[in-house]
């Protein structure tokens, strides 16, 4: 029996679906006879907050308008009080670019433990445990909050659990006051959007994927051709846009576009979850690498362990071929 | 004795592997290769960075540092690409022998735009007729007034065309053959010096390979490059520390190839089972490995010596015979690891074959080293 | 102006074969080749950028061995003033807040108007040191900044927030700012860069000169405590195709026109 608060995330006026997955995380943890919460925080959020009040037992709504922005900085003040008063035997967010603002802050004030980017949470005797990935994926590690102290937190990687159905819990809202001293440290300028590319590839039922494995913009030509030859849009990871070479609204991933298609050929990717995290719909997903150990064969359908230089316009041959 | 590189020496090589990485780009290397292009922009780019001419000392634009240092980045650079690292290697042959004999205004006025990547230079000792043996040559220069007068034809001339000075080994005094030659320095644009391409060559395609001729080509007495009558003494010294750099060069192109092979045997299967798994494969890659190894080892030796301030012209020779031979037979085995894939343009195994070739024929064939080393041992004998 | 960039040295996971060591709590390193973290280069360059645009000195810090100090070495000829080698026995086994805390005590002695830390590593990937750092020093933080510039006392930074937007923040000085990849592309490390810098010492501090107890840092100072390495379990793979590229090459057309929709 335990008391679990989830920090939910918000995109403008809508929550971020990941905080259900976190409720599944957050009422496998309380178990039984424990208690889950949520809290939110904006301006204007009184109907987030009875949209969570569905799925969590509490839900504390910090509604102030210095709270319009999400801001990991501002917002670590403002939830510090309610994480200092005790109470919470795990603390949950997910591990996205909020996630990864807000937490490591929030964790050191709060004096709790912090477990990165879990793949999976449970209780080892009173301590909070988890498994993440490490160096790139291919290893994971086990870990555990020391003992002692007043619960821990956890960030929580998208997709690790499932998302919560529509809940019926008819939970409390607890109108949450910011503490007195509340004096956020950023001022927010503006807000960019990426431009939109040529081609919305949100929208493409077929993408190939490059990434880092190209090794410079030449390969792109090859790609190109594949891409041709099934009818796909170009799609890349994002060491390629950061180079230059596409542009950013090519960019698949949690910090980039989220796409849809139907099949999905990924070439020299390694599968980062960062990247994967912008693929859904469960497309039929063919990788094309050189090191047999690269994640990505681990989440795609189908690949070929080889040297793109070579796969890639065998396989356009062989499509060409079939097409007659 | 130590065999651990220097911290310095080790952030040489990684900064050198670093930029090889990331500005060899094997495609414009086959472009380049393709079109008989020296890779301008990048060379620029080396010699702005500072791995040009890091051998030179600081007051004409280099780093300061030695031969080794210089052996890591060619290494380095060779390995990544054959043909851009041997050009970028080649673009500033000889002009140590400007760096070592010169005087301080040849220096100033030659050594630092070739470091900075700016200029590149030339070095013409080889004739028509005169190849391994240069102990007497038919390209002259006489004293006419306050100026050399120089008559005669250089062939296989590394740069020529893009240099903008030459090293011109010449015959100052025909009657004392070898005792009897001197180095000038010989500006490209001087009238009467004409350049032909040399046409089509097996590798280092992105050096051309010419022939210079002097018509009356008429230089400053000032341009005489160390001592009149000691030029074939001072080439012999300039070999000294250049025959290193090509065993680099051999040592750079040899683990490329060895690298490509490797990666490729690790990933092929047949029969079942993986290239590498094969013991005969493992066999070959020990091998290849083996000599890789010594190679990098007699070069390193031969670069620390020199630095040391003690060139042994034997030591060398062992290094550039054996690097150039380890060079040919690891590319040769390579691609045979390949297979047929190796045999195409595509995986650059076979510009690797092509491009280690030279090295067991310029600055002193595989014979000549062998020459100095085999003399050296028996002495003169009655 | 003062900056402090905090790096680390991390091993090159691109197409290593990764062995977990026989405590089961690291890696066999012998095979591997080891590099200043991604991430931590961007911190760099854009600490080095600041420096040229607004003169001070730029002090990197790392917490390693005496390996580690390639790092070092490397930010100093990327164009670092002064470096610090955070080295003990007692500094094993860190999690984040362990590291952290050895950094914090470290810089809270030092002059600063900027520290920069990479957004995360390539190794651990926890993303935390920095915030942590952060919230230890007091100062405010901005995570994986895409944009940077610092005018008159105020950091104007660029940087991915929720929902694959960016938003544009002020922060007054002294701050902190974690790099992510696109801030800008770092240069490469001249030859005169580490000529300049081939006789800077490189200051190495202990626990004890930290005036950090043992327990306070390493394996006994952390809150997160790794209990072993594991391979992922196999779970679901990738159907690979094996045989003759062309054979596979074969088949895959044949998947595609299966289930792929070709
Ligand atoms: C907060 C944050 C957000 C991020 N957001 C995103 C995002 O939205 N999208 C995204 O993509 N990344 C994102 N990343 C980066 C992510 O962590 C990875 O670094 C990135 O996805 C790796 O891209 P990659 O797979 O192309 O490169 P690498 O991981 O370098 O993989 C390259 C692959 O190519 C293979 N390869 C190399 N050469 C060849 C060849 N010749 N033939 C065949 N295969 C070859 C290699 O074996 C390797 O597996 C983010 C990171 C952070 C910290
Ligand atoms: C691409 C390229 C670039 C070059 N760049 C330059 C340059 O920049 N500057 C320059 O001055 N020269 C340059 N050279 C010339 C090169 O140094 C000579 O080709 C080389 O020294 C051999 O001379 P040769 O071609 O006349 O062969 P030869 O001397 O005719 O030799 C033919 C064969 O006979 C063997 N041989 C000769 N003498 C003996 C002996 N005594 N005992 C046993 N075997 C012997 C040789 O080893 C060789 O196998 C270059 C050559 C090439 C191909």
């Amino acid at each position: 029996m335990k008391q679990v608060l989830v920090i939910a995330e918000r995109r403008g006026a809508v929550l971020d679906e990941g905080v259900f997955e976190l409720l599944t995380a957050a009422r496998a943890l309380a178990g039984g006879g424990g208690r889950v919460a949520a809290a939110v925080l904006g301006h204007g959020i009184g109907g987030l907050a009875a949209e969570l009040a569905r799925g969590f037992d509490r839900v504390f709504a910090f509604d102030d308008e210095r709270l319009a922005e999400p801001d990991g900085d501002g917002d670590a003040q403002a939830l510090l009080p309610l994480l200092a008063r005790g109470g919470f035997d795990a603390v949950l967010l997910a591990h996205g670019n909020l996630g990864i603002d807000l937490a490591p802050g929030l964790s050191v004030r709060a004096g709790m433990p912090l477990l990165a980017d879990c793949l999976e949470l449970h209780w080892a005797g009173q301590s909070l445990a988890g498994t993440r990935a490490v160096y790139g994926g291919k290893v994971h590690a086990r870990v555990v909050a020391a003992a002692g102290g007043t619960g821990a937190m956890a960030t929580v990687r998208g997709g690790a659990f499932a998302p919560a159905g529509p809940g019926t819990v008819a939970g409390e809202v607890v109108a949450a006051a910011l503490p007195a001293e509340f004096a956020p440290r950023r001022r927010p300028l503006r807000t960019l959007r990426p431009e939109a590319g040529e081609v919305d590839i949100t929208q493409s039922e077929r993408l190939v994927a490059v990434g880092r494995g190209i090794e410079d913009e030449d390969g792109l030509q090859l790609v190109r051709g594949l891409a041709a030859a099934l009818g796909a849009d170009l799609c890349a990871s994002r060491p390629v846009v950061d180079k230059g070479w596409l542009p950013r609204s090519c960019q698949v991933g949690t910090s980039g576009v989220t796409v849809r298609p139907k099949l999905y050929v990924a070439v020299g990717i390694s599968g980062s979850f960062q990247h994967m995290g912008g693929i859904k719909g469960s497309p039929f997903v063919v990788a094309i690498n050189k090191d047999r150990a690269a994640p990505i064969f681990g989440v795609a359908d189908v690949g070929i362990v080889g040297d793109l230089s070579e796969v890639v316009p065998a396989l356009e041959a062989a499509i060409e071929e079939q097409k007659g | 004795m130590d065999f651990e590189l220097s911290k310095v020496q080790k952030d040489i090589q990684k900064a050198a592997r670093k930029f090889a990485k990331g500005e060899f780009d094997k495609e414009l290397a086959r472009e380049l290769e393709h079109k008989h292009e020296f890779p301008r922009e990048i060379c620029r780019k080396a010699g702005e960075l500072g791995f040009l001419g890091l051998h030179y000392p600081r007051e004409y634009g280099g780093q300061g540092y030695g031969c080794l240092e210089n052996v890591l980045v060619i290494e380095e650079f060779c390995r990544q690409d054959s043909s851009i690292g041997s050009a970028a290697m080649l673009c500033g042959f000889a002009a140590e022998t400007v760096l070592r004999f010169g005087t301080a205004e040849q220096k100033q006025r030659c050594l630092p735009p070739v470091a900075e990547g700016k200029a590149i230079f030339g070095g013409a000792i080889t004739e028509p007729d005169h190849g391994s043996d240069i102990t007497s040559l038919a390209t002259t220069a006489v004293v006419d007034g306050d100026h050399w007068r120089i008559n005669g034809t250089k062939t296989f001339i590394s740069n020529a065309g893009i240099a903008g000075n030459y090293m011109v080994l010449c015959q100052t005094d025909p009657a004392a053959a070898h005792r009897g030659q001197s180095m000038l320095l010989v500006p490209a644009d001087a009238p009467g010096l004409t350049v032909s391409d040399l046409g089509r060559k097996m590798g280092i395609n992105l050096t051309p390979t010419g022939e210079l001729t002097f018509k009356d080509v008429r230089v400053p007495l000032a341009n005489l490059i160390g001592e009149r009558g000691k030029g074939f003494y001072q080439v012999l010294q300039f070999f000294d520390e250049s025959r290193i750099a090509v065993a680099a060069q051999a040592l750079g192109i040899a683990q490329g190839a060895f690298d490509r092979a490797l990666a490729h045997t690790r990933q092929r299967e047949q029969f079942g089972q993986k290239i590498a798994a094969m013991q005969v494969s493992q066999h070959k890659i020990a091998d290849m490995a083996i000599e890789l190894e010594l190679c990098r080892l007699i070069t390193y030796k031969a670069a620390w010596t020199f630095d040391q301030g003690k060139p042994d012209s034997v030591l060398t020779a062992m290094a550039k015979c054996h690097a150039g031979r380890t060079a040919v037979e690891v590319c040769d085995e390579a691609m045979q690891k390949l297979g047929g894939y190796g045999y195409m343009a595509d995986h650059d195994v076979e510009r690797c074959y092509r491009d280690a070739k030279i090295t067991e024929l310029y600055e002193g064939t595989r014979e000549i080293q062998k020459h100095t080393i085999g003399r050296a041992l028996t002495g003169r004998l009655q | 102006m003062d900056i402090i960039v905090c790096i680390k040295r991390v091993p090159d996971l691109a197409e290593a074969g990764l062995e977990i060591a026989a405590d089961g709590r690291g890696l066999r390193t012998e095979d591997l080749d080891f590099d200043i973290n991604e991430w931590d280069d961007y911190a760099v360059e854009a600490a080095v950028r600041l420096k040229e645009q607004h003169g001070g000195v730029v002090t990197a810090i790392t917490v390693g061995d005496e390996d580690a100090e390639e790092v070092l070495r490397r930010a100093l000829a990327m164009g670092a003033d002064q470096a610090i080698l955070l080295d003990d026995a007692a500094f094993a086994g860190a999690d984040p807040f362990a590291i952290a805390t050895a950094l914090h005590a470290c810089i809270r002695s030092l002059p600063f108007d900027v520290v920069l830390c990479g957004a995360v590593t390539s190794d651990g990937a926890s993303g935390q040191v920095g915030g942590m750092l952060a919230a230890l020093l007091d100062v405010p933080q901005v995570a994986l900044a895409t944009g940077l510039e610092v005018d008159g006392g105020r950091a104007r930074v660029r940087h991915e927030v929720e929902g694959g937007l960016e938003r544009e923040v002020e922060v007054a000085l002294p701050c902190l700012i974690t790099a992510q990849s696109g801030l800008n592309q770092p240069r490469y490390v001249s030859i005169r860069g580490i000529r300049k810098v081939a006789d800077v010492a490189i200051a190495a501090r202990s626990a004890g000169d930290l005036g950090l107890a043992a327990t306070a840092v390493g394996e006994a100072g952390s809150r997160v405590r790794l209990e072993g390495l594991l391979l992922p379990p196999a779970g679901k793979r990738a159907e690979i195709l094996e045989g003759s590229l062309d054979a596979a090459v074969a088949t895959l057309v044949e998947r595609l026109r299966e289930r792929g929709g070709l």
